[in-house]
């Protein structure tokens, strides 16, 4: 009864709000309308429920919430201004279910925009939470937020499942399937929008920039953490009292990252929030994107004023093309780029480059040509500058010098140094007149963490140790380097968790691997680059790929330079490794292999689709959708399904996670090509799984097509 | 003293020890300059005279961002045209043309180029557009279009290490983007720009320059 009566009181105050607003003169309300706050699912809301907004194109946010025993860790992104994807971890204490004390459950949400806000109307959202997990938090909703004020919003929503489950209205699309969803990750199509239907809603005022209230009435009625009949442990024990539907909370924005919250909800329970969110396009105040300056251009005389500086005499001099390069790699490593490789003529000078230090391949070319132009004699005027990685060389950018010395200080340099650039794909250039200054072997002795997550006896288990990896070059592009790892301390070696697989263990014996694995070989390969024809890429490696599997990897790669659009084809015979990580194999071996197809969209949106045999010999297909920002940020998603049934594949159903990368000068502030790099999968299991080889040609390459320069090109006189 | 040991064991603990050309070696020496500088905290000016100024025959300039109290000198690196590169000791540089700067690299975020006045402009007085070219989002390089008003602000005499200057005086009062800035230009007899106080952007403020030499 009185449940009914606070939904009538809630959506009657909504109404009236919104006639309010119908009323109120609001000319410039979108202009200071309030941006959205996070809620503790991680996603545009108010505290337990979701709101109608949309939130800011490119978001990321990281949010942890806690009440009643019950924390949620979400990562949310917004890949296109009208969607949302979250990724959450959640655990609740003395839950009790399924052989867990504490209860650990992994969820994607996704939500779509479907009206913006105008004048009008109000914004609406339709959002699926936890659409393929365990299904303890599922739920489906259609919600709407309108700005009655600048600084006051109102919302009010239907919810279904979990979001439908206090104050049910009735039930318009038929009844709801119950209980757990199984082994999890199946898209419960038909279940979602059934069952009762409950309303919910409420307001959020913004006073100030930094101080947030918020009051909302909830429609959830955490059936299963009661313990209430029809949940999944009815009859077990509270984990809380739900004495009302209202929550309340006031927040606080630290700074532009950080806001934080603390509330009261549900009649008897203190919560705190903890949201961080950054627009990875924007780099933050706190971290100044410095670096020391570049030296500047040096303009040659005029030939009439000084013609012996002009002279091509030098060409024949012996010695002096050896000089020259010597100065030119000597200024290029104070810049953090190697000189692999020169051919110098009277007009035009070809340098191969390999890009240390900076995060944007233009800065490097960019630098390279400056000390060119203080370096080389007068005569020459065709800078020729070939980026190499893995000694492949990537692209050919052809810059005059007459226009680096007169666009250095140009207003808008930049846009006209790349209209008058040319940059051609550099197969078949053939091997440079003088060999580089980089030396061939690289070595490096250091420290390394690895992480594991979301084992149910420990959440995040870590590892840490000292590495030897080392590299040495053999010939352009053939290299021998392997990795070395010893393990200090850590409990990645203390699961109990082995495996339950029917298939055969490609990925899920890793604690074996992390008990015997002391030292461990990680890699030790011989691998050999080649441009065998213009647009083509290739790449064999041999020996001990990776920690688990061993064996030979074929790859070709087709991409023009200009091209969106690129194919791939890989095939590796691998053994699988001892357990102990030294030489020996076991008796698992396997053929395996993909055909790609990548697409790049545009403005950074990446779709690739692997059809081919997996590690376990399941045949399938794994379709990756990757959103990454000229600085060097990625978000990608995946999914693969082969012919591996959900039974045989266990929990999770079939191979799924999310990517991300963040590169570290947006955190450093100064120049890096390092990232921070963490894929997070529900749960690992064998069906689906692909080698992890080094050097996968598609990630060499991309960064240097045209388009990939193009979107940095603003940083060539940085 | 154990501070910097910690920093010391710190940079040892990321970096490890590598062969020569590894950056990420170069990033904790980096890192660890940039601890230590924050761990020592602002350091005094060396106090300048008339005497080290002259005594360093090099033309010097003195540089100072208002808002983050950031104080530098400067020396000529290269000329290109009519455009003069200056560096300070940490490798930061200003591009002035005439003075007036066209160019930063090292403050955060940096002016990338400018079509700014000259000193003809200065003396001609009346209306010119003066254009910044910042990288903005996602690094792409943006264009904000200033219409500023140059006028001539009357004749003084600048007191600098121990020298006076007559110079005269020009104001630049700019709108545009949604903002307003008054730059002030002080241009020595010489035609030199003995001091000036110039807007870079919105992060960066007022950068104020004093030509010390000469």
């Amino acid at each position: 009864m009185t449940a009914h009566r606070s939904v009538r009181a809630a959506i009657a105050g909504g109404v009236a709000a919104l006639a309010f607003a119908v009323a109120a003169p609001q000319a410039d309300a979108q202009e200071r309308a309030t941006r959205p706050t996070l809620n503790f699912y991680g996603v545009a809301g108010l505290i337990d429920m979701p709101t109608g907004e949309a939130l800011p194109d490119s978001q990321f946010s990281a949010t942890l919430s806690r009440f009643a025993g019950i924390t949620r860790g979400t990562l949310s992104f917004q890949p296109f201004p009208w969607l949302s994807a979250s990724f959450r971890y959640s655990g609740i204490e003395d839950f009790n279910f399924g052989g867990f004390s504490t209860f650990y459950d992994r969820s994607f949400d996704v939500s779509a925009r479907l009206l913006r806000e105008r004048r009008w109307w109000p914004a609406v959202v339709v959002g699926l939470q936890d659409f393929a997990g365990t299904g303890i938090s599922a739920a489906e909703y259609v919600v709407a937020t309108k700005h009655v004020l600048p600084d006051v919003k109102v919302t009010a929503g239907l919810g279904w499942g979990r979001l439908g489950s206090f104050g049910a209205l009735g039930t318009p699309f038929g009844a709801r399937g119950g209980g757990l969803a199984g082994l999890g990750g199946k898209f419960e199509v038909d279940e979602w929008f059934r069952g009762p239907v409950a309303a919910f809603g409420g307001i959020e005022w913004q006073p100030t920039e930094r101080l947030g209230f918020k009051v909302e009435y909830s429609s959830d009625a955490y059936v299963d953490e009661r313990g209430l009949a029809g949940g999944r442990r009815a009859g077990s024990a509270p984990i809380f009292e739900r004495n009302s539907s209202w929550n309340f909370g006031v927040e606080y924005q630290v700074n532009e990252t950080l806001r934080v919250g603390g509330y009261y909800l549900y009649g008897s329970e203190l919560g705190l929030a903890l949201s961080f969110t950054a627009d990875p396009r924007r780099r933050t105040e706190a971290v100044p994107q410095s670096g020391p300056g570049p030296l500047p251009v040096a303009v040659r005389p005029a030939p009439g004023a000084d013609p012996a500086a002009w002279s091509e005499a030098w060409v024949t001099t012996p010695g002096r093309p050896e000089e020259l390069r010597d100065a030119v790699g000597a200024a290029l490593s104070r810049e953090g780029i190697a000189l692999t490789g020169m051919t110098l003529g009277a007009k035009t000078a070809q340098v191969r480059i390999e890009n240390r230090r900076y995060n944007f391949e233009p800065q490097a070319i960019g630098r390279t040509a400056r000390v060119l132009s203080r370096t080389l004699p007068a005569s020459v005027e065709t800078f020729e500058i070939v980026p190499v990685e893995d000694g492949l060389t990537l692209s050919a950018v052809r810059l005059r010098r007459s226009d680096i010395e007169a666009l250095e200080h140009a207003p808008g340099g930049d846009a006209t140094l790349r209209a008058r650039a040319e940059i051609g794909d550099a197969a078949g250039l053939g091997p440079t007149a003088l060999a580089g200054t980089d030396p061939a072997l690289s070595w490096r002795i250091g420290p390394y963490l690895r992480a594991s997550y979301f084992d149910p006896d420990q959440p995040l288990r870590l590892e840490g140790g000292i590495r030897a990896s080392g590299a040495y070059r053999v010939a352009p592009g053939l290299f021998l380097s392997g990795s070395l790892a010893k393990p200090l301390a850590g409990n990645l070696d203390d699961s109990a968790r082995l495996s339950n697989s029917v298939l055969p263990h490609v990925r899920t014996d890793q604690v074996l691997f992390d008990r015997e694995g002391d030292p461990a070989i990680e890699r030790l390969t011989a691998a050999y680059y080649l441009r065998p024809a213009p647009n083509v890429y290739g790449r064999v490696s041999a020996g001990y790929l990776e920690r688990m599997f061993g064996g030979v990897s074929a790859e070709v790669l087709w991409k023009p330079v200009d091209s969106p659009l690129a194919f791939g084809a890989e095939v590796n015979y691998a053994r699988k490794r001892d357990f102990d990580q030294l030489f020996g194999f076991q008796s698992y071996d396997v053929v395996t292999g993909h055909l790609s197809a990548y697409y790049e969209f545009g403005d950074g949106y990446l779709g690739q689709v692997d059809v081919g045999r997996y590690l376990a010999g399941d045949y399938g297909a794994t379709f990756t959708f990757e959103r990454a920002f000229a600085n060097g940020w990625k978000f990608a998603a995946f999914a693969t399904f082969t012919d591996v049934s959900a039974a045989e594949f266990g929990e999770g159903s079939f191979d799924k996670g999310v990517r991300l990368e963040i590169p570290l000068d947006w955190i450093a502030g100064r120049p890096s090509r390092n990232s921070i790099r963490t894929t997070l999968r529900p749960v690992q299991r064998d069906g689906g799984a692909r080698l992890n080889v080094d050097g996968r040609l598609y990630g060499v390459v991309r960064d240097y097509d045209a388009a990939g320069i193009d979107d940095r090109w603003g940083r060539v006189w940085r | 003293m154990t501070r910097a040991w910690s920093i010391a064991a710190l940079a040892l603990l990321v970096a490890g020890c590598s062969s020569g050309n590894n950056e990420s070696l170069r990033e904790v020496d980096r890192l660890r300059q940039v601890v230590a500088a924050r761990v020592a905290g602002p350091q005094p000016v060396p106090q300048l005279t008339r005497a080290r100024v002259d005594g360093a025959g090099i033309p010097l300039m003195l540089a100072e961002l208002e808002r983050r109290e950031a104080l530098a000198s400067l020396i000529p690196v290269g000329v290109n045209g009519a455009v003069t590169t200056w560096t300070t000791g940490d490798g930061a540089t200003l591009a002035l043309r005439d003075g007036v700067v066209v160019a930063s690299r090292g403050l955060a975020p940096d002016l990338m180029s400018a079509a700014v006045p000259s000193q003809a402009d200065l003396r001609r007085g009346g209306e010119i557009v003066r254009s910044h070219y910042t990288l903005g989002l996602d690094d792409v390089t943006e264009r904000a279009d200033y219409s500023c008003t140059i006028a001539p602000a009357g004749g003084e005499v600048l007191e600098i290490v121990g020298r006076a200057y007559p110079t005269e005086r020009f104001r630049e009062s700019c709108s545009g983007d949604g903002r307003n800035f008054v730059n002030d230009y002080w241009v020595g007899r010489d035609g030199v720009m003995r001091q000036s106080r110039q807007w870079l952007g919105p992060d960066v403020g007022f950068l104020r320059l004093r030509r010390l030499d000469g």
